[in-house]
């Protein structure tokens, strides 16, 4: 079987971070997104993976993916250019893909559940494509699923006004050959994209097998600021400690951390865990970080009460503030106004920033 | 859809009719190759299905 991580998009709903970088490079617990993808599908026993490109962040996913060797994959960039809808990332993979099956991610997508049962169970039966439903509390968001009585998948439809049901379909799909096809009889849709759900309903419509059932555990799109700040809480609820980094004697530390080497935990600090610190970061005298957060690299935080939050790196956090909740891009600088005169924020925000003071 | 790629015979990227049709000739956005890919690479026929379809996507 071979994977097709899907690493176009323009990430429009995660502005300003995604003005200067793809959003499935943004870590979660200091990993970019689309590797857990990609350790997902190697563990799923998938090394062959097809990584479609977009126009926006193409060269940054390569620069980090390489040709996968590092990853324990091997790696062949499809460019698709401008995103005109999952089916044509998928149709765009038909030279890639040849006669085998394969597993579709999308790249801002994370799983609790591992793929590897998945995976096999498609590859036991005799099935066109298979799904994999949660439910949710907002399905006109995502392609919705209705069932038969048998727990059959006889319509999948995408963004709905009126849903159906609160199945939705996560954004994991397997496929056969046959996939491709079907997504030569699909036409554009209103908003000129060509969508996967209609190919999943020209599948249907043929009476072919969809191999459905639930997702195990959570399952996170990552498209918006929020989703990054709760699946980066989710993922660190799993956080292996390790502290190869320094703590000074008199910090104070508890819980879960990874202290990447390099890191250090300075005198006067506090942090709580679950907390993840990346290399060359220094957590300084006043600051309490943690717990839920975590730090890129080569960062400063002093002084500053940092929770349920991401520091994506190369940043300074040093005013005696507390921030919750919050993503910081690269490059960040928050300091200290208090010298300056007249009193009050004094502010660099960019393009679409958010900010709740 | 009929879609259409190109694949770089240096290298092996594949690359959507779509990025030909909007930028003629393209460097290969393969990792490291020089090789450089044009429009006129596909067939006369997936040229002609290439232009259609472009009109077919709203900006």
């Amino acid at each position: 079987m071979k994977g097709l991580l899907l690493s176009g998009g323009e990430g429009t709903r995660l502005r300003p971070i995604t003005h200067t970088g793809p959003k499935q490079l943004i870590p979660i617990a200091n990993k970019p997104v689309l590797q857990y993808a990609i350790e997902d599908m190697r563990a799923a026993g998938i090394t062959e993976i097809g990584v479609v490109l977009g126009n926006k962040g193409g060269a940054a996913v390569q620069a980090y993916l390489g040709d996968g060797s590092d990853l324990g994959v091997e790696i062949t960039y499809i460019k698709q250019g401008r995103p005109l809808g999952i089916a044509h990332a998928v149709g765009c993979a038909r030279e890639f893909v040849g006669e085998d099956d394969f597993v579709v991610y999308l790249g801002d997508n994370i799983l609790d559940q591992s793929l590897a049962g998945v995976v096999e169970r498609f590859e036991q039966g005799e099935y066109a494509a298979g799904v994999l439903l949660h439910r949710v509390d907002n399905p006109e968001q995502f392609g919705v699923a209705t069932l038969d009585d048998a727990g059959n998948v006889v319509k999948i439809v995408e963004k709905p006004d009126d849903p159906e049901t609160d199945l939705v379909v996560v954004g994991i799909y397997l496929f056969s050959p046959a996939v491709f096809d079907a997504i030569e009889r699909i036409e554009p849709s209103e908003r000129g994209e060509l969508e996967i759900t209609d190919a999943f309903q020209v599948l249907i419509d043929d009476g072919c097998a969809i191999d459905a059932h639930r997702a195990e555990g959570w399952w996170k799109d990552t498209g918006r600021p929020e989703d990054i700040v709760a699946v980066n809480r989710l993922v660190l609820e799993d956080l292996e400690p390790s502290l190869a980094g320094t703590v000074a004697d008199d910090a104070e530390t508890m819980g879960r951390i990874d202290l990447q080497e390099t890191a250090t935990i300075e005198s006067g600090a506090t942090v709580r865990g679950p907390v993840s610190i990346a290399a060359g970061t220094v957590v300084g005298a006043g600051a309490y970080v943690g717990p839920y957060t975590s730090i890129g690299p080569d960062s400063t935080i002093r002084n500053a009460h940092v929770e349920n939050s991401i520091v994506v790196g190369d940043s300074t956090i040093t005013a005696e503030e507390t921030f919750v909740d919050s993503l910081f891009g690269s490059g960040t600088t928050i300091e200290s106004g208090e010298t300056y005169r007249p009193e009050g924020y004094r502010l660099v925000v960019g393009e679409n920033s958010i900010l709740k003071l | 859809m009929h879609i259409i790629t190109l694949t770089c015979p240096d290298c092996g990227t594949i690359v959507a009719a779509n990025v030909l049709e909007a930028e003629r000739r393209t460097k290969c956005p393969g990792l490291d190759c020089e090789r450089v890919l044009a429009f006129e690479d596909l067939s006369p026929d997936e040229r002609a299905i290439a232009i259609e379809q472009a009109a077919h996507y709203a900006d």
